[in-house]
């Protein structure tokens, strides 16, 4: 005779409500969970991959730039270093977040970028953005003022801009800012000229920031900054103004902008001075552009899928197992649940083949059980009690369970290592729901079991 | 208790083993394989149109010298999935092309706004793929393939010895077998997730081998006086409800995921459909046999010399 497991149970359901808790967010539970819906709560949230929430994923190769003339060899992963650089900091302007930028292939000459996004606007000036080699302008300031009604843009050959974004120096906070330039709109140079950019800090420690030309920018910003002498010249990606200093002095090869700002301005005027040129032509080698309604879909069709094959798998434990059925499936929901826990935790993202291996590890997840259970019931009829039937039951399929287990996850393994993108989000579930499998299993549906039938000695089980 | 005699008649096994291993050369070989835009490279347009519109509408709108680089032209149809709600506001129209990367620039704008003079239509996604992505590709499922099967073999080899091990790999080539076969005779695509959806199912298979393989371990333990392919026999029939009752759970998650799952992922929900049954059946047709047959052939009889005659 054996006594509940009353310590076992409570693990069990402390898991279960704090993985329901954690996936709360993800899974959009109203209601119950209401209070960690609350903005001060940090929220836990499965971002959803490209495929699923639209956006773009673009593969480029890199080759060295015919514009840039060297005479030194050139290292191709060097440039292509620094062109992710440059990217990533183009990337950086559109704010979607988690872009990633990566640099891949054997070479490692290939840059593969992916922007979750579904705004096909964006996406179509992702794909044209990343690919300019030269997209730093520097434009001659005509006029200030707090909105674009207040400027003439009547004259030809102007353009009014908005300053970009500013940092509230007390909050923190970035909030647009009320100064619009008009500019002459045809740039005066473009960045391809800068040869490097560095922040550095001054005399007093306030931060300066140093530029260099290349040979021909120099004769070029010589010119141009004799003419616009103690004019403003507006620094320009992307359709905004990111600074507009005044020319101080003629500029040739070096020049140091000074003035009120933070480290912060300052570190990013530098990145968009570097940003400014390419030093590498890109040419695609595969480009994908998802749109939103299929993602959508994807995911809708992808769940009711789930939904509908995890509920007969349900209903076929029931009818199979009876009570036991109705163990094994607690035990389910609680593998998904952990599953989905793990990968929130992992800040995974979930993929459509992910999807598909949640759906498979609910088909998986309960061949443990059958194998359990098939081993009671062949115990029981052996004439065992039901005591001795589970525990020969369990027994005897531990290891045929874990060997089982063991080689689905090395191929799971094997398909991570050689996978790319949504493969490895695919073999990533897999891996987990297995691993995750193997506890709910074997230890969950233990504890339900022996605690069903503890207490007085029971002579018929319900499987 | 139920009881078949798989042993005995483990010619029939052998002859859809065959059946199985031949079709899985023939059609590829012959009727090909529906190769995806992961694989070959080219360019893939989904469009769907508010109302349906005949293929050969889009075909003749396309087949204009405006595009003419948009070589290799398919148009599809695709079937949607149960119960989707795309049924109702649209037909979704697969056009694809050998086109590169490189040549399609900026051309979805003006194929939605061609198209679009047929029935008003959107642009779900466009996927391009140049041919280096593809050969790497290969290269590497060629190296996941390999690396699966060598893993299986010698975790198979460390738990039980190297004759099952092989046994239950061989079992595996069948499986690979039945699941070319299949994406060959429905022309299904044979793309990314069919190739994550093989390798899952060598996974898989494996599983179905190492349950009757380690009942086999056990019971020659148990019954030390039984013939080996009686014992055989016997591990296969204890471990049979199992096996009816996993397939079946497995089977109706796939089928759901086949007839109502996204479009995206018919493939992969085919492949594993074919590879889970293949599974089961491989271990009862091919591994088992295998090993009966080959303890005949290289040891002595385990108890009775007439055991030798089957």
């Amino acid at each position: 005779m054996r006594r509940v497991q009353w310590g076992s149970v409570a693990i069990l359901a402390a898991l279960f409500i704090a993985s329901l808790c954690v996936c709360a967010p993800t899974l959009r539970i109203p209601g119950l969970f209401s209070w960690l819906m609350a903005p001060e709560y940090p929220k836990l949230m499965l971002e959803l991959g490209l495929d699923l929430q639209g956006g773009v994923d673009l593969t480029y190769q890199v080759s060295v730039a015919k514009s840039v003339l060297t005479t030194k060899a050139v290292d191709l992963a060097e440039v292509t270093a620094v062109a992710k650089e440059v990217i990533t900091d183009r990337i950086d302007m559109f704010g979607v977040t988690n872009s990633t930028v990566q640099v891949q292939g054997e070479k490692r000459d290939q840059i593969r970028i992916q922007v979750p996004t579904a705004d096909e606007k964006k996406q179509r000036e992702i794909k044209d953005i990343v690919r300019m080699t030269h997209l730093l302008q520097f434009n001659e300031v005509l006029g200030e003022a707090a909105n674009e009604a207040e400027l003439d843009t009547t004259q030809p050959d102007t353009i009014a801009l908005p300053l970009v974004d500013q940092k509230d120096q007390q909050t923190g906070k970035t909030r647009p800012s009320n100064k619009v330039f008009l500019l002459k709109k045809t740039p005066e140079m473009t960045g391809e000229y800068v040869e490097s950019a560095d922040c550095i800090p001054g005399q007093l420690g306030e931060p300066e920031i140093h530029f260099e030309m290349t040979g021909e920018g120099s004769v070029k910003f010589g010119a141009i900054t004799q003419r616009l002498l103690h004019k403003q010249l507006a620094i320009v990606l992307g359709g905004k103004v990111y600074m507009a200093p005044v020319i101080q002095s003629q500029i040739t090869s070096r020049g140091q902008i000074t003035g009120k700002f933070d480290l912060e301005e300052a570190r990013r005027t530098v990145k968009i001075l570097r940003a400014g040129a390419l030093p590498a032509e890109l040419s695609p080698l595969a480009e994908n552009f998802v749109g939103p309604s299929l993602g959508e879909e994807s995911i809708r069709s992808g769940l009711r899928a789930s939904l509908f094959g995890g509920l007969s798998v349900i209903v076929v434990m029931i009818l199979f197992y009876k009570i036991s059925g109705v163990f094994a499936n607690i035990c389910l929901a609680l593998n998904l649940l952990l599953q989905l826990t793990a990968l929130v935790f992992l800040g995974a993202t979930l993929t459509l083949p992910g999807i598909a291996g949640f759906a498979l590890t609910v088909g998986m997840a309960v061949d443990s059980n059958v194998l359990i259970f098939e081993r009671i019931k062949e115990e029981l009829r052996a004439g065992k009690t039901v005591r001795a039937s589970i525990d020969a039951g369990y027994g005897k399929a531990l290891w045929t369970i874990l060997d089982s287990n063991i080689t689905t996850i090395l191929t799971g393994v094997v398909l991570y290592h050689f996978g790319t993108g949504p493969i490895r989000g695919f073999a990533v579930t897999l891996i987990i729901g297995l691993v995750v499998n193997l506890f709910t299993s074997i230890w969950g549906t233990r504890v339900l079991q022996d605690s069903w039938y503890s207490g007085k000695e029971i002579e018929t089980m319900s499987i | 208790m139920i009881y078949f005699e798989f042993i005995k008649n483990r010619a029939y096994f052998y002859v859809i083993m065959i059946v199985i291993c031949f079709s899985g050369i023939v059609f590829p070989a012959f009727r090909g394989l529906n190769w995806g835009l992961d694989f070959v490279g080219g360019t893939e347009f989904i469009i769907r149109f508010q109302k349906d519109v005949h293929d050969d509408q889009i075909r003749k709108k396309l087949e204009t010298p405006e595009f003419a680089f948009l070589k290799g032209l398919q148009v599809q149809r695709v079937v949607e999935s149960v119960g989707a709600e795309g049924a109702q506001t649209g037909v979704s129209f697969i056009i694809r092309t050998s086109a590169q990367p490189e040549e399609i620039k900026g051309v979805d704008d003006k194929l939605v706004r061609v198209l679009s003079t047929i029935n008003p239509c959107q642009r779900l996604s466009t996927n391009s793929i140049g041919p280096v992505i593809g050969k790497t590709l290969v290269k590497n499922t060629k190296k996941a393939v390999f690396w699966s099967c060598v893993v299986i073999l010698i975790y198979m080899w460390f738990r039980f010895e190297l004759r099952p091990g092989i046994a239950a790999t061989l079992g595996l080539v069948q499986d690979t077998c039945g699941m070319l076969a299949i994406l060959s005779i429905t022309g299904y695509e044979m793309d990314l997730t069919a190739v994550a959806a093989i390798l899952t199912v060598l996974g898989y298979s494996i599983n179905d081998a190492i349950v009757i393989l380690d009942r086999v371990r056990e019971n020659l333990r148990l019954k030390r006086k039984m013939p080996y392919d009686e014992l055989v026999n016997l591990s296969i029939n204890q471990c049979l409800g199992r096996t009816v009752y996993t397939s079946i759970t497995v089977v109706l998650t796939l089928l759901f995921l086949l007839l109502m799952g996204p479009m995206v992922l018919r493939s992969f929900s085919l492949v594993l459909l074919a590879g889970v049954v293949s599974g089961c059946l491989s271990t009862i047709s091919v591994t088992c046999p295998m090993l009966v047959d080959w303890h005949l052939l290289v040891d002595k009889p385990r108890v009775k010399p007439e055991a030798q005659k089957a």
